[in-house]
């Protein structure tokens, strides 16, 4: 068992040091140096001799000895500094950190009642119209833009119904309309997977021997077909975990919220690749943890994994 | 008075009938056995009696009554409420697959007192104390560490002991076992049977065996109720059923049947030259650090033109040495010689394998037509026109229609997708054939016929046959010679009527025991 | 098995609907002029801002320019944009993913280990990594798009060359003489495109949604290129006042995706 979690934490630490070195060879092969780009700028009046000093600020050396530094950095916690503002890294991302975390894990928990409630009902109904329409509300979620789904909301809710403000308003009116947008597009893969996996659960042969047993629906369904379907719904939530950065990207700039999506955005306009890659490889370390917890999670779940791990 | 009583009763599933009008009736404490071939509605019967059918079927007509004078229950039409009080309480179902029929995540215990605990049982230590004696009651030793444990960790026979438990829990008087030890090997299908006509004598249950064997069905039943089609072709107390049949397919089914049709044995021609020549064959596999043998020095020869069995259980290493010799698979050890065959490629043109699914070994996209001819691409035999009379003659020579040559193999029944792959196995002119479980999955009534096709390829063509089979009624009745392998090895080998009329080992005896007495 | 069938047989039939869909959109691609008059680019002022109606089926915006000839004449950047993209991840997935399933070992490891480097990151993260390389342009879009749906195809692509690998009827055409290159083509390939296509077509509806998206973000197409995503950002300003310069735009983005989508399932449950 130790083992095997060793073994688990060696891969993780692996794919994430290797998202690590392909962002940054991606983000030096940058043509046209973004250093240059900013600073050369005649109106700044910089000299030769101070873009040099700025780019030894910017440790821009030899390449190897560059990303050996930025790698060490990252290990302890240095992610040097925003080409953008001059600020270092940590302290433009743990600024920007609580917000996102806040709508993201709000989002995350909506995104979850969402897909099982529409999974349970789904399977629960007897009527075959009401179940077909059921399951295919996760494909229209999955097929709605985000930003488009939060420009609808604000329509509906602020301008139509003027039920949120549109500027002020208390911290939950704030945050009701982005985490409604964040949510809807994860719940859908979620309720698919739940979904599915509920029928395959129905499928299996011991189905019939417990409703033999004289169990009811709601008995067969709840203590049996949902317990065998929480398996792989779980791998696809964690999945989800890691998109709500990227979705908070789009739902922070239509809602005009700080955090780490609009910081994203800001640097993927100023070309500040210090802060991409930041926020990249965060990315990557959460899907790469969550992914880790899962597998961990798994064989107390499923009994038949613990001798298999 | 009859326990329970079927009057016409019609079940169709999306408006097409599938069981038309089947009366029958079941008395305390009796068991009567439904036999019948896939398809001919047997199951779907029995389901329809607690109310056990898909979504997508209905029970369009009939009566079902249950119960003795007195609590007399009519079932028909019950909705899925009313008929809960009855599943579990008053009829016991014993499913056919153990291996997926008990939930994975949770234990056995829990599992067993499931069935108590739906019926309203709420003391803890009750439960508790009434699993563990139920556990003890269907034969499994240590029930205190077995209801902590989870189905994955007993095996088959355990778990169908477990089922057994649950059907009987709550001493039901009817338990309706649907295929009940199918899936199971032959000596640990003995000792289910068994243990449920000790639990039957004990509690005085009665029961509706649902079966396609009809070893098991004469063995165990007072009454045998023979179904095809939806229909009930016979029924009548089973002994005179056996010796007298009355119904066309009865008969049919009878003769049919190689448990209960003691054919001459076929002797070996006095000898022949050796076609396979089998020596110290080992195969190990890697289990996490430790090595498994999976195969231990097996030795056997085969004469030219007959057949030798490979007779086991699962796990027995029968498969695993099939392959070795057909080269699917690389012996860590040991000797494997083909009289005749050529190395490289042109082996296969000298020896073929039939697989057990027929379905599994056709590809689904491609027509029969051009299954049958790829073995003569392959080696470039003939040209186009060539090839097209060569595969006409092999759908002649396994009895198929000429119309089959455009179709898929989805739009075949088994036993014709089983033609098509021996004539696929025929093309290029192999000289041995091996045959791994290649009737298995076959009805009995099909099953025979194929036995027939390959004992007359084999006298036309001169091919030499090794067939791997689990039935000792079928390998009786097909092979000239038998090796028994247990845990990887070959306990016995001889002539079949040496090993059938005088076993010298414990474990053929164990064997033979387990099938119907005529055979033997 | 309970209940489950009917529902399933409903869903069977053929999704004329969405072909339907897709048809439209691509003949608006094909030939925009035969379903609009108006001019997208070129607007008239006096009629601006007006709410749909008879003359403009998706109303006007601020500068008096025919929405719907936007959408119609917009769909072109669309569609080859998201064409590009499923090719890009089609191409480099599939590739990856039949060497990882049909070389097993170390080379299959490699290919699994660069996989899930891949789906650790975002796609619209990855994304926006291949913009500040490449910079803003809907070529660069539709191919930073495709580079984040490779892990997936790789993955489907090893995860059916395994399977079908291991098939009896594969066996049996090594049995019967086959040499591998004969039993990849007549049986391996036929049998694991199925799903690979279906991937395809949800892809396609997916790599529309995320053109649209990084069009929002301003990072596609310079205005006034009518690009679907860049309509809607430039629609924005009017929410209070004009609903249907967002709405209806969003509308067809989210018919084009659920047509997609709804393909993907057809076809992929339509194997023998």
């Amino acid at each position: 068992m130790t083992r095997h979690l060793l073994s688990r934490a060696g891969q993780a630490a692996l794919v994430l040091w290797a998202a690590f070195t392909a962002s940054y060879v991606l983000l030096q092969l940058l043509p046209g140096d973004s250093i240059l780009i900013k600073f050369q700028n005649p109106e700044l009046g910089l000299s030769p001799q101070q873009i040099a000093e700025i780019r030894a600020h910017y440790a821009a050396g030899s390449p190897l000895a560059d990303y050996v530094s930025t790698l060490a950095g990252f290990l302890t916690g240095r992610l040097g500094y925003s080409i953008d503002t001059g600020a270092p890294v940590v302290e433009r991302l743990a600024e920007a950190l609580p917000e996102t975390a806040r709508l993201a894990s709000a989002a995350f928990l909506l995104a979850v009642l969402i897909a099982v409630a529409i999974a349970f009902a789904a399977s629960y109904s007897r009527t075959s119209w009401l179940r077909g329409a059921l399951l295919s509300v996760p494909s229209l979620f999955i097929s709605v833009p985000a930003f488009w789904l939060g420009i609808l909301l604000i329509q509906i809710f602020s301008f139509r119904l003027k039920l949120v403000p549109v500027i002020g308003g208390s911290e939950l009116q704030q945050l009701v309309l982005p985490v409604l947008t964040l949510a809807v597009p994860i719940s859908a893969p979620i309720a698919q997977v739940l979904a599915r996996a509920i029928d395959h659960v129905y499928a299996q042969p011991f189905v019939p021997v417990v409703e033999a047993k004289g169990a009811t629906r709601w008995w067969v369904l709840w203590r049996h077909v949902a317990r065998n379907a929480v398996l792989p719904t779980l791998t696809v939530a964690g999945l989800t975990l890691g998109e709500l950065i990227a979705g908070s990207v789009v739902t922070e700039t239509v809602f005009g919220r700080a955090g780490l999506g609009r910081l994203t955005e800001q640097a993927v306009n100023a070309q500040d690749t210090p802060v991409m890659l930041a926020v990249v490889v965060l990315a990557a370390a959460v899907f790469v943890l969550v992914s880790l917890i899962v597998d961990v999670l798994f064989p107390i779940l499923d009994p038949r994994l613990k001798a298999a791990a | 008075m009859s326990l329970l009583d079927l009057r016409d009763v019609a079940v169709s599933y999306d408006g097409r009938r599938a069981v038309h009008g089947v009366s029958l009736s079941v008395e305390p404490g009796e068991v009567v056995a439904v036999v019948g071939e896939s398809g001919s509605g047997k199951t779907t019967t029995a389901h329809a009696i607690i109310g056990l059918l898909p979504g997508n079927a209905s029970v369009d007509a009939g009566t079902i009554h249950f119960g003795p004078p007195g609590r007399r229950l009519d079932l028909t039409g019950w909705s899925d409420r009313r008929l809960r009080s009855v599943r579990g309480a008053r009829i016991g179902l014993v499913p056919q697959d153990p291996a997926n029929s008990l939930d994975p995540v949770k234990t056995v215990g829990a599992q067993i007192g499931e069935v108590l605990r739906v019926h309203g049982q709420r003391d803890r230590r009750r439960i508790r104390g009434r699993v563990l004696d139920l556990l003890a009651r269907v034969g499994l030793p240590d029930p205190e560490t077995r209801a902590r444990q989870y189905p994955h960790e007993l095996s088959g026979g355990m778990r169908q002991r477990v089922l057994i438990a649950i059907a009987v829990a709550l001493r039901p008087e009817l338990v309706i076992a649907d295929e009940p030890t199918s899936a199971l090997d032959v000596t640990v299908q003995r000792r289910v049977l068994d243990l449920i006509d000790d639990l039957r004598a004990e509690y005085g249950t009665a029961m509706l065996l649902v079966t396609h064997d009809l070893g098991v069905a004469a063995g165990r039943s007072d009454r045998l109720v023979v179904m095809k089609d939806g229909r009930v072709v016979e029924q009548g107390p089973t002994a005179g059923v056996l010796a007298a049949p009355e119904a066309g397919y009865t008969r049919r089914l009878l003769g049919d049947a190689p448990a209960l049709s003691a054919r001459p044995f076929r002797d070996p021609p006095p000898a022949a030259r050796p076609a396979i020549t089998v020596r110290d064959l080992v195969k190990e596999f890697r289990v996490g650090r430790r090595a498994f043998r999976a195969v231990d020095g097996v030795s056997f020869e085969v004469a030219r033109g007959t057949t030798h069995a490979l007779v086991g259980e699962s796990g027995s290493g029968k498969t695993t040495t099939a392959r070795m010799i057909v080269r699917f698979a690389r012996p860590t050890s040991g000797k494997v010689t083909i009289a005749g065959a050529p190395d490289g490629r042109d082996f296969r043109r000298h020896v073929q394998l039939v697989h057990q699914n027929p379905y599994g070994s056709l590809d689904p996209r491609q027509s029969i037509g051009e299954i049958v001819a790829e073995p003569l691409r392959n080696f470039g035999l003939g040209d186009r026109a060539a090839r097209r009379a060569r595969v006409a003659e092999l759908l002649d020579r396994v009895a198929l229609p000429r119309d089959v040559l455009t179709r898929r193999p989805r739009e075949l029944s088994g036993g014709q997708r089983q033609r098509v792959a021996i004539a696929r196995a025929l093309a290029a002119g192999p000289e041995v054939l091996v045959l791994d479980e290649a009737v298995s999955a076959l009805d009995v009534t099909v099953q025979a016929r194929i036995l027939d096709l390959l004992e007359r390829l084999q006298h036309d063509l001169g091919l030499t046959y090794l067939f791997i089979s689990h039935d000792l009624a079928v390998v009786r009745q097909i092979s000239h010679t038998v090796s028994v392998m247990s845990e990887g090895r070959i306990v016995e080998t001889g002539t079949t009527r040496q090993v059938f009329t005088e076993p010298r080992h414990d474990y053929t005896r164990e064997l033979l025991a387990a099938i119907p007495e005529r055979v033997r | 098995m309970k209940t489950m069938t009917t529902g399933r047989r409903r869903m069977r039939g053929a999704p004329w609907l969405a072909w339907a869909v897709v048809a439209l959109v691509l003949l608006w691609a094909v030939a925009p002029g035969a379903f609009t008059g108006h001019d997208p680019i070129a607007g008239v002022p006096a009629d601006k801002l007006r709410p749909p109606g008879a003359e403009h089926l998706f109303g006007t915006d601020a500068v008096g320019r025919d929405v719907f000839a936007r959408v119609v004449h917009g769909s072109v950047h669309s569609l080859s944009g998201a064409l590009v993209a499923v090719a890009v991840g089609l191409v480099a997935g599939t590739l990856l993913g039949l060497l990882a399933g049909a070389a097993d070992g170390v080379a299959d490891a490699a290919v699994m280990r660069l996989v899930d480097v891949l789906l650790s990151v975002p796609g619209l993260l990855l994304a926006l990594t291949v913009i500040i390389l490449l910079g803003p342009g809907t070529v660069n879009v539709a191919i930073a798009v495709g580079a984040g749906s490779v892990a997936a195809f790789a993955r489907l692509a090893r995860a059916e060359v395994v399977r079908v690998r291991r098939a009896d009827y594969v066996e049996a055409a090594f049995g019967s003489g086959g040499r591998f290159p004969a039993v990849l083509w007549r049986h391996i390939l036929p049998n694991s495109l199925g799903p690979v296509v279906a991937l395809a077509a949800l892809q396609f509806g997916a790599a529309i949604l995320a053109i649209s998206t990084l069009g929002f973000l301003g990072y596609g197409a310079e205005p006034p290129t009518p690009e679907w995503g860049l309509l809607i950002a430039e629609g924005r300003n009017y929410l209070a006042t004009s609903w249907w310069l967002t709405t209806l735009p969003g509308a067809v983005v989210v018919a084009v995706v659920l047509a997609a989508g709804r393909i993907s399932r057809s076809i992929g449950k339509d194997r023998p």
